[in-house]
């Protein structure tokens, strides 16, 4: 055979690629490129998620099923509690209810509501509800907030509900400006008429309102904006978890960095005056609305702090201050950690206990003063 | 090629334009989002002081 003859045979006409091959390569140029009517689309998707963003930053849909798809995560309380707050104050429940209010120290004393639901099992009037409205850092105008949505439009005749408010000398440090700084940062998602009034009442400009939940929490909505709506379009919500301050190894007296701390614990007296005025205004809001009752709780810093620095004296007359303010506004001052004796070892650190043991302490010492308040609420009138 | 195949083809880019369109306005909204987190230094953890 010549050469020539092999030649014309190799010049055969190339086999076409099959037609899926072709149809690929085509859609990724369709994909890849820019077109008028990519951007169409492009124009009307963006539209239809802000419409779908302002459908699902409400009040309405966060306290439906879809609001369990808010938090970020297992330790977003400022979500969990967001939520929990709109969907007790969408619905009244058939069960008493008991809302605790506090910052991490509480969360980590008293740890899953399920766990606190156990321990008040045989509670008169039960079964009671728990709810841990806790987040880290609370502060009084958190509560605020958090109290105004949960108890809002209450009816007479509803079951009882019982708030128990964490009370301790670091709290007392809750200074005006403090209040301001943490309220301009928006951390959970509600706004108040009633902190709004307060923020008025300290000299301060409330934050803006728009009549939109999304912009009116713009900067809570920011933050979990983006996780919430991958949660919600993977279908994983996640799941509480409340006692979340204990994680790894003891911290070692050496690494607690307690000059902070201990400033802010010295601060606080100075601000007495104005902290109890706030919360004889809270107690004062709370008892006109029908068959809720205020407890205060105790939250106690770690016994190797109050030593070290030299604190015992001011935790020992701060308990003494609370349990007379209590008296004042008609409430009651139940030192529960106290009650616990828990010593430093139960610690993790200086502001929060151990999981396990020194929380069954705590909520036991809760559950005994709670039964014999629940009673004297659930009693029939004579 | 065939009619059919052409007309599979275009259908092809079609789609291809279609999907560019839907993703990229799916993800503008979260892009704008962080990027309004970003500017306007908001953090789940400024609380903390970072």
């Amino acid at each position: 055979m010549s050469g020539a003859a092999a030649r014309g045979r190799g010049s055969a006409p190339p086999i076409p690629p099959p037609a899926w091959r072709i149809a690929l390569g085509e859609f990724w140029t369709g994909f890849s490129e820019p077109s008028r009517l990519a951007a169409m689309i492009l124009v009307a998707a963006f539209a239809m998620s802000v419409a779908g963003a302002f459908l699902y930053f409400s009040p309405r849909t966060l306290a439906g099923p879809l609001g369990d798809y808010l938090p970020r995560s297992a330790r977003d309380a400022e979500g969990f509690v967001t939520v929990d707050a709109l969907r007790l104050g969408a619905e009244v429940t058939d069960r008493p209810l008991l809302l605790v209010l506090g910052p991490s120290t509480l969360a980590q004393a008293f740890g899953e509501p399920r766990e606190v639901d156990a321990a008040l099992a045989g509670a008169p009037g039960g079964p009671w509800e728990t709810h841990m409205l806790v987040t880290p850092l609370q502060s009084p105008f958190d509560q605020i907030a958090l109290l105004e949505t949960a108890l809002a439009d209450r009816p007479q005749g509803a079951p009882p509900v019982v708030v128990a408010l964490g009370m301790g000398i670091q709290r007392l440090a809750w200074t005006p400006e403090r209040l301001i700084d943490m309220e301009a940062q928006g951390r959970i998602g509600l706004r108040s008429d009633q902190v709004d009034s307060e923020m008025e009442r300290i000299g301060a400009t409330p934050r803006p309102r728009y009549g939109s939940y999304l912009l009116d929490n713009y900067r809570f909505v920011l933050v979990n904006a983006t996780e919430a709506l991958a949660r919600l379009a993977l279908a994983r919500p996640a799941r509480r978890q409340v006692a979340a301050y204990d994680s790894g190894d003891v911290v070692a007296d050496a690494d607690r960095a307690r000059e902070t701390l201990t400033a802010r614990l010295l601060e606080g007296p100075r601000n007495r005056d104005y902290f109890f005025e706030l919360h004889a205004r809270l107690a004062a809001r709370l008892a006109q609305i029908p068959g809720v009752s205020l407890v205060l709780i105790e939250e106690r810093l770690s016994p190797a702090l109050l030593e070290a620095e030299g604190l015992a004296a001011l935790d020992v007359s701060g308990q003494t201050e609370f349990a007379a303010f209590a008296a004042r506004i008609g409430a009651q001052y139940w030192p529960v950690m106290s009650d616990a004796r828990l010593g430093a070892a139960e610690y993790h650190d200086d502001l929060h206990v151990r999981s396990g043991p020194p929380q069954d302490r705590v909520r036991a010492a809760f559950a005994d003063r709670f039964a014999s308040y629940a009673a004297r609420l659930t009693e029939p009138p004579r | 090629m065939s009619g059919q195949d052409r007309a599979r083809i275009s259908k092809a880019r079609l789609a291809g334009r279609i999907v560019q369109g839907v993703v990229l306005g799916l993800l503008l909204l979260p892009a704008l989002f962080e990027l309004a987190s970003l500017a306007g230094d908001i953090s789940p953890f400024k609380y903390q002081g970072f």
